[in-house]
């Protein structure tokens, strides 16, 4: 087997187990739901309009909290028998990429939701929505790359949700960064790409960089 | 490489660069300069007479300097110069009424110190005027030469003043901070490559060590904030950069110690070791250029080296870089001497039956 079909196989058996147990997807839709509604409901005191920067400050930090709860579990929802099972089926490098695929998948939706119900309930400062659009798809992207591989770190240590929180948190701040400055220009109804071509190819760079190093990483770990 | 560790000259090496860098960044005198300057203001066709304050000078009555007014093509000397006290002295300058000055002109006080050299304070006084110019330009002939203090010194900065000597202690602290963290980082890559446990000692000790220097680079970067940005803390790049480094390692040993396996362990920590080191120097160098800092080099500051880090001051900087590196090493060394001493100890306790029969 090829590592493109092995990836599939493994993202097939994904999204097999995640509509076997639809609770464990709802949780999380619930989880983004929940904190907005916490958000909002805080916010709406004194009906003050919401600042541009706390929007956008709160809508990557539910994001973040939401990518951490909901990938924390990559390597752990599934016993070690079973794991083993599957590292000796298939290539390290097929396990990595097919959790990396699948939770970007994951998180394009969480984003999407998180999304929907932000717009909905605090309003939305975008202004340029193609521009937001690619920021927040690559910035999903991003998120699942990274944690993925950290989550994969934190399963071998138990994987407590602190240790998770506290592996991820300093290295994710780059990628935190570049995109708070990004959807700051996405908020711009004059913004063209051109004004962000710089920071979207940092930001791509960055992406491909987390691929690649949990490509050439992840084998050393899984070998127990 | 362990080899070179247990060698002997290097640490004599670095103490000795360390104590010359540390003596030598105590001892020699600030060069000469100007704190204050009064009165502020002048009008053009005035009889100037400014009372001028300076900082380690030792005017004597037989060695008059020479102080000047200047402001770009504008240049006048001092009539007579009164000095008060070593650290006091007046100048009179009678001003031109023509001077061609539409309004108010900032003029920079200079004094030529046959000891101190040439120092001067920038926009000391301001000269208001409204006359056309009559093409008189100075008042004597433009005899001034820049040269420097006749002894050693560090140059005399607004803003920084005695603190300049912090370049000695913060700087290289840092840089022996990211070479031990380049240490760990060749360390996690050769323990991946060779399994050898000792490689794993080291990326630890390393990696501790460099904290130690990390926090205090950050104690003596944040004295020197206190002292010329008003603030121990701003929200500065550079300044982030370093947090997140703290974070990203202290995050590195508490993996560590909730590991307890010690092959797994050192797997999985040289992993994550590789990955955040990998971030972290992303973070640094990358992420500074997308924004204005408030350091050396950044967002339109003159880097050190195109005027602080002159000529004074770059022996004693470059000693005290070797110096604190090599003592880094030198810590790193023992603690891993330490560890495996304990390790040794460790084995001989879970093995008791084989030690007593070897």
């Amino acid at each position: 087997m090829n590592l493109a079909q092995e990836v599939r196989y493994l993202v097939a058996k994904e999204l097999l187990l995640e509509w076997r147990q639809k609770y464990a997807l709802g949780g999380i839709a619930l989880y983004v739901v929940s904190t907005v509604f916490v958000i909002y409901t805080s916010l709406n005191q004194g009906n003050e309009e919401l600042a541009k920067t706390t929007w956008n400050v709160l809508f990557w930090i539910t994001l973040l909290f939401t990518a951490v709860n909901a990938i924390a579990k990559s390597f752990t929802q599934e016993n070690r028998e079973r794991n083993l099972y599957y590292y000796t089926l298939m290539s390290p490098q097929a396990v990595i990429l097919s959790k990396m695929v699948y939770n970007a998948g994951l998180m394009i939706l969480l984003t999407v939701i998180a999304l929907a119900v932000f717009t909905v309930m605090l309003g939305s400062p975008v202004g340029q929505w193609a521009i937001f659009s690619v920021v927040v798809l690559l910035g999903g992207l991003g998120f699942s790359f990274l944690l993925s591989m950290i989550s994969a770190i934190a399963a071998k240590a138990g994987n407590n949700a602190t240790l998770m929180a506290i592996l991820s948190f300093p290295v994710i701040l780059p990628l935190i960064l570049i995109l708070l400055k990004l959807s700051r220009f996405a908020f711009v109804a004059e913004a063209s790409f051109a004004d962000v071509s710089g920071l979207l190819v940092t930001l791509l760079a960055l992406d491909a960089m987390l691929v690649a190093l949990s490509f050439i990483l992840f084998p050393y770990l899984w070998r127990d | 490489m362990l080899n070179l560790l247990r060698k002997r000259w290097w640490k004599f090496v670095s103490v000795a660069f360390l104590l010359v860098a540390l003596v030598a960044g105590m001892y020699f005198p600030l060069s000469s300069g100007i704190t204050a300057v009064g009165p502020e203001k002048a009008t053009e066709g005035q009889t100037l007479s400014l009372a001028i304050t300076t900082y380690n000078t030792n005017f004597e009555n037989n060695k008059v300097p020479k102080v000047y007014l200047r402001g770009n093509e504008l240049f006048f000397c001092a009539n007579a110069v009164t000095i008060l006290s070593p650290v006091n002295l007046t100048a009179v300058f009678n001003i031109p009424d023509s001077l061609g000055i539409n309004g108010t002109k900032p003029f920079n006080v200079v004094i030529d110190d046959a000891v101190g050299g040439t120092f001067f304070l920038r926009s000391a006084v301001v000269l208001a005027g409204s006359n056309p110019s009559n093409g008189a330009t100075h008042t004597c002939a433009k005899d001034l030469e820049i040269h420097a203090s006749a002894n050693m010194s560090y140059p005399y900065r607004e803003i920084l003043y005695e603190s300049i000597r912090n370049l000695f202690y913060h700087v290289p602290l840092w840089f022996a901070m990211l070479l031990l963290l380049v240490c760990s980082f060749g360390s996690s890559i050769a323990y991946l490559n060779s399994n050898n446990m000792l490689y794993d000692v080291f990326a630890k000790e390393a990696a501790f060590v460099a904290m130690l220097f990390g926090a205090l680079g950050i104690v003596t970067g944040m004295t020197w904030a206190n002292f010329t940005w008003g603030t121990p803390w701003t929200n500065d790049p550079k300044l982030n950069g370093a947090a997140v480094g703290m974070l990203t390692y202290l995050a590195y040993f508490v993996l560590r110690g909730s590991l307890t396996q010690r092959d797994q362990r050192a797997k999985v920590s040289a992993v994550y070791g590789i990955f955040a080191f990998i971030i972290y120097i992303i973070f640094i160098f990358v992420l500074p250029r997308l924004s204005d800092s408030l350091h050396p080099g950044n967002g339109g500051n003159p880097a050190f080296s195109n005027y602080d880090l002159d000529n004074r001051l770059r022996p004693v900087f470059y000693a005290a870089v070797i110096g604190f590196t090599g003592i880094g090493y030198w810590i790193m060394s023992l603690r891993i001497r330490y560890t495996l001493l304990l390790d040794k100890q460790q084995e001989q306790i879970d093995t008791p039956y084989e030690s007593m029969v070897s």
